[in-house]
């Protein structure tokens, strides 16, 4: 009779465990499975992180290059002629001195020509980094182009943010000059836009700016492919932040930058 | 006795009308896996429901669940082949979902008759569902994908659960079937099958609170 009730039991539970050590068994194979898989996928994406981190660094030092090349080329052409010009007047100053009519003459063209290059040294200066940036704050030097670009009467460009709005650390005042500067270039170059805002905000910590146009927007998928594009994603990600670049509902672009606080 | 153990076993046929029917209603609204998920439940509705007809009718309903099997297998590898695509050699699921439509051919064939219960089909069924559940509940809790992704598993964490809780009493109850029959009065035989309402009840509300918790988000 015992060894019935022992035969019953066996039988009973002996296939049990055989099902249950199935489950385990499928479970540990299933979950290696998805572990590898997973890391798999980790590491592609890590790799691909460096890749896009590469990018906007070659991207990066590709935008310094060029605008190294424009400072030069503006100081070369500007400048360096300007004082050329100068430097000749002085040397025809130089044979004509005894001659107080043409000396006088040969005087007011040496000014007039350092007119000129003090004006192209402050245009150039001012194109490096506009001294309102650091006197007067972000807004205010936003405020001072779309001034300048209403002058213009070709387009209409508008800043709002609220009076009280605080003053930023200048890396990011910076960045953001950069960033916006990067968009109306490109509006102003390729949209055909008849309106811009810019609106900035902070929003839980976060400083928003959001640029808008009623140009062409972007052709196809191109949103991204850009040089400008990337460079002002590398100038956001330095500051931590990122830029999202769409084309608008009906027109135009919309650029949302955010920098957390 | 006897009356309410019927009562409670149609009563539990409601949560599965009510989990297929607003699955169907939210259809549009669903992801990609809660779609495919819906033809689960929209196929244990309707078999549910020509169940219960035919009970009714005093008709074996028994071949039907030979049917139900195999098909609602196939459904649940069709949506763990939505949810696991990208983190599991899917050769695996339809080499799986092969050797269990060859066992259940084989089954009624030459081990259990299709007027007679499947009680070897819902067995393996029980296992493998197991093992994808616990599996995918294990994976859900993966730093990598909680990080990515944390409310694509919200709802499928609802939809294992209550696979897990119905597949695994499901799988005691019937293995231990023939020992209960054997060794307990017909009525705690009953009682087992009130049981096992009792659990699918549960596991279509997992499934109801996984569809609204979708929908909701």
């Amino acid at each position: 009779m015992e060894e019935q009730e022992k035969l019953t039991f066996l039988s009973t539970l002996l296939p049990l465990s055989v099902i249950l050590f199935i489950i385990v068994l499928g479970v540990l194979l299933l979950n290696q499975q998805f572990n590898k898989k997973l890391f798999r996928q980790k590491l592609e994406g890590e790799q691909l992180k460096i890749r896009h981190q590469q990018e906007l660094l070659r991207s990066s030092i590709q935008v310094q290059e060029d605008e190294r090349k424009r400072i030069a080329r503006n100081l070369h052409d500007e400048l360096g002629a300007a004082l050329s010009m100068t430097r000749m007047r002085i040397m025809q100053l130089e044979t004509r001195i005894e001659d107080p009519v043409m000396a006088e003459a040969e005087l007011k063209a040496v000014r007039e020509m350092t007119e000129v290059a003090l004006a192209s040294m402050r245009r150039i200066s001012h194109e490096i980094l506009p001294p309102q940036l650091e006197a007067f704050g972000l807004i205010k030097t936003l405020e001072a182009t779309a001034a300048t670009i209403n002058n213009l009467h070709t387009l209409e460009m508008e800043v709002f943010s609220d009076d009280d709005f605080p003053r930023l650390p200048v890396a990011i005042e910076l960045g953001l000059y950069r960033i916006s500067m990067e968009l109306l270039n490109n509006t102003l170059k390729h949209a055909a836009a008849t309106a811009i805002a810019i609106r900035i905000y902070i929003q839980n910590k976060v400083l928003i700016v959001q640029y808008t146009d009623n140009g062409k927007g972007f052709p196809g998928e191109t949103i991204r492919e850009g040089l400008g594009h990337k460079s002002m994603e590398a100038r956001a990600s330095s500051l931590g932040g990122t830029v999202e670049l769409v084309n608008g509902k009906s027109s135009g672009i919309s650029a949302t930058i955010s920098i957390p606080l | 006795m006897d009356s309410i153990a019927k009562w409670i076993i149609v009563l539990s046929c409601l949560p599965i009308f009510g989990a297929a029917g607003y699955a169907l209603y939210s259809y549009k609204r669903l992801n990609e896996r809660l779609k495919v998920f819906t033809w689960f439940l929209a196929l244990s509705g309707i078999i549910q429901l020509v169940s219960v007809i035919l009970w009714f009718c005093s008709i074996n309903n028994m071949p039907l669940l030979h049917f139900y099997v195999a098909a609602g297998f196939t459904c649940l590898i069709w949506f763990y082949n939505t949810v696991l695509k990208d983190l599991i050699n899917v050769t695996i699921l339809y080499v799986i979902l092969g050797i269990f439509l060859a066992f259940c051919i084989y089954n009624i064939l030459f081990l259990q008759h299709v007027k007679s219960y499947d009680s070897y089909g819902l067995t393996l069924e029980a296992v493998l569902i197991i093992i994808f559940s616990l599996s995918t509940m294990i994976l859900s809790k993966n730093e990598i994908l909680e990080n990515t992704d944390p409310a694509a598993f919200r709802s499928i964490n609802w939809i294992n659960a209550g696979l897990l809780i119905f597949y695994a009493s499901d799988m005691l109850l019937f293995y231990f079937g023939d020992v209960i029959m054997k060794a307990f009065p017909v009525y705690m035989s009953r009682s087992t099958y009130m049981l096992h309402s009792f659990f699918s009840v549960i596991m279509y509300l997992c499934f109801f609170t996984a569809l609204w918790k979708s929908r909701k988000s």
